[in-house]
């Protein structure tokens, strides 16, 4: 309800007292203020963290060969393991909780590729259909490499934006020829993926086409593969059961780190979660600290403009005001200080924000706030002024108007 | 339309219980003209505070327009103060920063009176303690008396039974005084009962009756409504 006599009283008052106003409402504006940088800066590291993640499912887990470190069963140290189809038939029948599950193979080096008269060299990726849900790669135009390919040792082959780029310009590529290395392989899709440009220059090619090429090795470079929706419990338990049956497979100490390398991105996704998290409550505790002291600070104010206007209470009172209309003058002047000052503070904050926005550092990216935020913080206002105007108002309802009156 | 039966107030202190009023009865009629004198500490203040619903008493009853005055709420009090009884106080206490209008307007908001059919109205109270030309401006702006008679309109501008007045011409010269009172006999003629607390004997003189107040309890009533024609000559 707008009462524009109350509105009047209220900027009276605050005129009245211009300076003790200002300062007042600079505790409240600073807290909010601060707690709105502060989250924008952390929802910036937490941006930055999801754009550093941003190509790679963070439910994966990537295994590598290495050299034994130790001696097992009378082998020496030192020997390389080495990953076959084998191994990827074996991971795919005995752990059917993986989600995804690819090999990778390169082809030694950047290859050659020649389309008509243009030679360019670009990087290969001899891969599972699997693949493109651990890269984060989304086709734009075609298809990714299937099955079928596999089974039938297609020569074909998807390329990054990048490459369609450079070597068609704005031509389209599906169906046309290109030569890689010796070889002549038909473009079947064309990728886009969020990892950026060099994750774009990669020219995907179906893995056993690779092998094929490669004197029909059955070698495997990497394995990598998902574990879906899995906890963290339960991803690690994984983890290490993957660990023991290549230990048996490959003849390897299963404590010998250095035999294979395993990479759980989900583990490390987490550390840095929970250091986030950590960051976030951080920052929500101290937020809300200096709000609460700008809270009491405006109930401070309050109280004393209370004291200050005990004899116009009085006099309010002796000529019919009621105890509410006391209570609820004192609370409003409260409110409109605290949700001024608090929202002055919020848009100083999101304006401060948008500016830190072009900043771009590792783990740092465009700071912000959630709209939602904003909302809270409205409700906050309100309820924390109203919190602030109510211990001085009850103070002035109970005012007697003869002892205010005296002087 | 006021009437005291049997009133006693006490104050409870953490050594003794000091008894002010010590049991007044007392019946003012409607339309009367009092004033209530007694040295300081007499009870007088208290009185008037009892009788403005400012105060409650200890004991006894007190009926103010034939209403048993016992034992409001905060909110009930406030009503009855609004509707039924104008103050004027010694010290004027009119809000500083307010305008002669709208302090005289200032009771009407509590009765929710629309703000410019209230600012009217004040400007019609001021035109009647011939103030007119003053409404907008401040109390600092204006002289003793002139901020008194803007209370006097205050008082008046709810249509109250009664106005209660504590040593109104306490901060005036005599001259203005005599203004005042004779604002206050124009208010009585037109039928509004007026009690007033003072210690001034040439200004009890001017009332129709005085009441005096020793020790908590009334040690005279003196009745002038029979030898004093001079201040009768309206009635």
């Amino acid at each position: 309800m707008f009462d524009i006599d109350k509105w009047s009283e209220i900027f009276n008052s605050i005129q009245r007292h211009k300076l003790r106003t200002a300062l007042t409402a600079l505790g409240v504006f600073w807290g909010i203020f601060m707690l709105v940088l502060l989250l924008g800066a952390g929802q910036g590291l937490e941006n930055g963290v999801e754009f550093e993640f941003r190509d790679d499912a963070t439910n994966s887990i990537f295994v590598r060969r290495g050299f034994t470190s130790m001696p097992h069963n009378g082998l020496p140290a030192g020997r390389r393991i080495q990953f076959e189809n084998a191994d990827f038939e074996y991971l795919a029948e005995q752990f059917p909780e993986i989600e995804y599950l690819t090999g990778r193979f390169y082809l030694s080096g950047d290859q050659t590729i020649k389309y008509g008269n243009t030679t360019l060299a670009f990087p290969t990726r001899a891969v599972h259909p699997d693949h493109r849900f651990l890269e984060n790669t989304m086709i734009t135009k075609g298809r990714y490499i299937n099955q079928m390919d596999l089974t039938e040792v297609r020569k074909v082959c998807v390329i990054g934006q990048v490459v369609k780029k450079e070597i068609f310009g704005d031509d389209n590529p599906i169906g046309q020829e290109i030569q890689i290395g010796p070889n002549a392989y038909k473009v079947i899709g064309e990728y886009y993926d969020t990892g950026g440009d060099n994750e774009m220059r990669v020219i995907y090619i179906p893995i056993s086409t690779a092998q094929k090429i490669n004197n029909g090795t059955r070698e495997i470079h990497h394995l990598m593969f998902t574990t879906g929706d899995m906890p963290l419990d339960e991803v690690n338990e994984l983890e290490g059961k993957v660990r023991f049956a290549m230990s048996q497979r490959h003849q390897f100490d299963v404590r010998d780190r250095r035999a294979i390398w395993m990479f759980n991105l989900g583990e490390e996704y987490q550390e840095i979660s929970n250091l986030l998290w950590a960051i976030k409550a951080f920052v929500w505790f101290v937020g809300i600290g200096s709000i609460i002291a700008g809270v009491i600070g405006v109930s401070n104010i309050m109280l004393i403009v209370v004291k200050d206007r005990t004899k116009e209470i009085g006099v309010r009172k002796a000529l019919g005001a009621t105890p509410q209309s006391i209570i609820s003058m004192i609370i409003q002047e409260s409110v409109f200080i605290t949700a001024l000052a608090g929202y002055a503070g919020l848009a100083a904050g999101v304006a401060l924000l948008a500016l830190l926005g072009s900043v771009e550092a590792d783990y740092f990216r465009n700071p912000s706030i959630d709209i939602k935020i904003g909302v809270v913080a409205t409700l906050v206002l309100v309820l924390a002024g109203t919190l602030a105007g109510l211990m001085p108002a009850r103070q002035a309802a109970k005012i007697n108007p003869v002892e205010a009156m005296k002087d | 339309m006021i009437r005291l039966e049997g009133i006693r107030k006490s104050y409870q202190t953490a050594f003794t219980n000091l008894e002010v009023l010590k049991g007044i009865d007392l019946e003012i009629e409607r339309g009367d003209f009092v004033s209530i004198m007694g040295s300081s500490g007499s009870g007088k203040s208290t009185l008037l505070n009892i009788l403005g619903i400012l105060d409650e008493y200890s004991q006894g009853a007190y009926y103010l327009d034939d209403t048993l005055i016992q034992n409001l709420s905060q909110k009930q009090a406030a009503h009855y103060r609004n509707r039924l009884l104008g103050f004027v106080f010694q010290s004027f206490n009119l809000l500083s920063f307010k305008t002669a209008a709208e302090n005289v307007a200032l009771p009407l908001y509590y009765q929710k009176v629309d703000r410019k059919k209230r600012l009217v109205m004040a400007e019609e109270y001021l035109d009647r303690v011939g103030l007119k030309d003053w409404a907008h401006h401040l109390p600092s702006q204006m002289s003793g008396g002139q901020q008194q008679r803007v209370a006097i309109a205050r008082a008046l501008i709810t249509q109250p039974k009664v106005i209660l007045a504590d040593e109104p011409t306490g901060a005036l010269d005599t001259k203005t005084s005599y203004e005042v009172m004779d604002l206050f006999k124009q208010v009585n003629d037109e039928g509004i009962t007026v009690l007033l607390v003072t210690h001034e004997t040439d200004i009890a003189n001017m009332t129709n009756r005085i009441i005096r107040l020793k020790d908590g309890l009334i040690e005279g009533d003196l009745s002038r409504n029979q030898n004093s024609n001079a201040l009768q000559s309206g009635h």
